[in-house]
């Protein structure tokens, strides 16, 4: 992963609300934290109830069908050192988009097919009378597992499943899939031009993984950044170093470090229609972790903040530690603006600190930071 | 004065015990806040007036677990309030505790040590 990613990821998500695409290693454990996130930034855009249960639940079944087929597959998986899992959610204005994707045998791939084609054959009622029946009969699909939870999702969706399958090697294939909520309480089908604009398919979402894939990045996050959603983001990367085998010490540092960028970017970032929106990025390159974020600063913000990293960047790490100490003295007199904040992710960062300032309009730019550790 | 407070653990925010009445002085567990300044307002002012009729020995235990760089900088603050204080002749101390293998709170407390002039002792918990 390098820094200019970061201007790539934001343009792509440009018209998303939020953005949250994780690959990596599933587990249960990070299903409650996504749905916290989620919630979190429904509720922050003054969302129905419905759509907000409605999320979840599906969050929920994606997971469980990420998790119990990487089981399934995870000798494999392992063995190859490639991939586990996939998990997308993007907010328009107009819609919430989840997707996901998991390896699954060859062989199970042409039932998936045609239960997937003829759900989305089936209108709703169609499909509610078929829940009823799997429901009393309890007629569930051998070891297949995509029984009632596939129909569950096309019931909540009320919006044909989108997937694709692609075959990997000669005994698994990825299987892609996405759901599509409308936001509306109507469920209006007659769209804006925007948002057929806003349209995402799951080709688009696809190509975002395989970026990630070959680059090496593990999250991509894109919304908001107050403490709320900074805090399930956060939770969502501890647990996923828990089960890494790095060292304490240097998960430890990591997670700090993230810390300091993230409540940075809520400190500073500009505001935008209401909100401080700011992308931010995880990847591995050669053993290191790298942390790239992005986010909107004015003119007179960028220039101060160039001249600061600049400065942090011309010294070394003793000379910084002096300077740590006497900037802690001082800022007990000094309000605030002590930029402690940076002084500490320079100490801890293996090497010097990456920056960019890309102007976005007269007045804004798209300040990024990519940090190594 | 009110001579104790207490605040329970959040999940970016760390358990306070400030107990006069039991003679325990305690910061413990996740110090994450963004807004450090507000959290640790009531604190600096429990310790502001502490210093007007403090108890004659005072031991401040740190024992914390992460620290962002904002709570830095208050728990910097609370410790020159306990520097005042032993600058009028009270008995003053300070643990810092960290878990064994935690270089990073162990070094902040170390380079705390060195700025302050407070006998300071760094133990494992």
């Amino acid at each position: 992963m390098k820094i200019n990613h970061i201007n790539q990821f934001y343009k792509i998500l440009r018209n998303d609300n939020l953005s949250f695409i994780y690959q990596g290693d599933f587990s249960d454990g990070i299903t409650e934290k996504i749905i916290a996130l989620s919630e979190f930034s429904i509720d922050s855009d003054n969302e129905m109830l419905e759509t907000r249960n409605k999320v979840s639940f599906v969050i929920v079944e994606c997971f469980q069908n990420i998790v119990r087929h990487g089981n399934d597959t995870q000798t494999e998986t392992n063995r190859t050192g490639t991939f586990s899992g996939l998990f997308s959610i993007r907010n328009t204005q107009e819609s919430v988009y989840i997707a996901s994707a998991n390896l699954i045998e060859n062989e199970k791939v042409p039932i998936l097919r045609n239960k997937l084609e003829t759900l989305n054959n089936l209108d709703k009622e169609q499909i509610k009378a078929l829940y009823m029946d799997i429901l009393t009969t309890g007629k569930l699909s051998e070891k297949g597992g995509a029984g009632l939870g596939l129909v569950e999702m096309a019931r909540k969706s009320e919006n044909p499943l989108e997937f694709i399958f692609e075959n990997e090697n000669d005994k698994f294939s990825l299987f892609y899939l996405m759901l599509k909520m409308q936001r509306k309480a109507d469920g209006n089908c007659t769209q804006t031009e925007q948002g057929v604009k806003n349209n995402i398919s799951l080709a688009d979402v696809k190509q975002l993984q395989e970026i990630m894939k070959e680059e090496n990045i593990l999250l991509v996050y894109k919304g908001d950044f107050s403490q709320g959603t900074i805090i399930p983001v956060l939770k969502i990367i501890e647990d996923n170093l828990n089960k890494q085998q790095e060292e304490p010490q240097k998960k430890k540092k990591l997670f700090l470090i993230l810390m300091e960028i993230l409540q940075n970017i809520s400190k500073h970032a500009a505001v935008q229609n209401g909100k401080k929106e700011a992308i931010f990025m995880i990847g591995k390159k050669d053993q290191k972790f790298i942390i790239c974020t992005g986010n909107m600063i004015d003119s007179v913000s960028s220039e101060k903040i160039t001249e600061k990293i600049n400065m942090v960047n011309s010294l070394n790490k003793k000379e910084l530690a002096s300077l740590y100490k006497k900037t802690l003295i001082e800022s007990i007199s000094v309000e605030d603006g002590a930029g402690l904040g940076i002084i500490d992710i320079a100490r801890e960062s293996d090497e010097k600190l990456e920056f960019n300032v890309a102007p976005e309009t007269e007045n804004l730019s798209l300040f990024s930071l990519s940090v190594q550790l | 004065m009110e001579n104790n407070l207490f605040l329970e653990e959040t999940q970016d925010t760390p358990k306070i015990i400030l107990d006069q009445t039991n003679g325990i002085f305690e910061i413990s567990g996740r110090s994450l806040p963004e807004n450090a300044v507000n959290f640790y307002a009531p604190v600096l002012q429990w310790m502001e007036q502490y210093l007007n009729t403090p108890n004659h020995s005072t031991n401040f235990e740190f024992k914390l677990d992460y620290l962002n760089s904002a709570s830095t900088k208050k728990i910097f603050e609370i410790i020159s309030v306990l520097e005042k204080l032993r600058k009028k002749n009270y008995i003053v101390t300070i643990s810092w505790f960290h878990c064994k293998d935690d270089e990073l709170i162990k070094n902040r407390g170390l380079e705390i040590k060195e700025m302050v002039e407070i006998p300071f002792e760094i133990k494992i918990y």
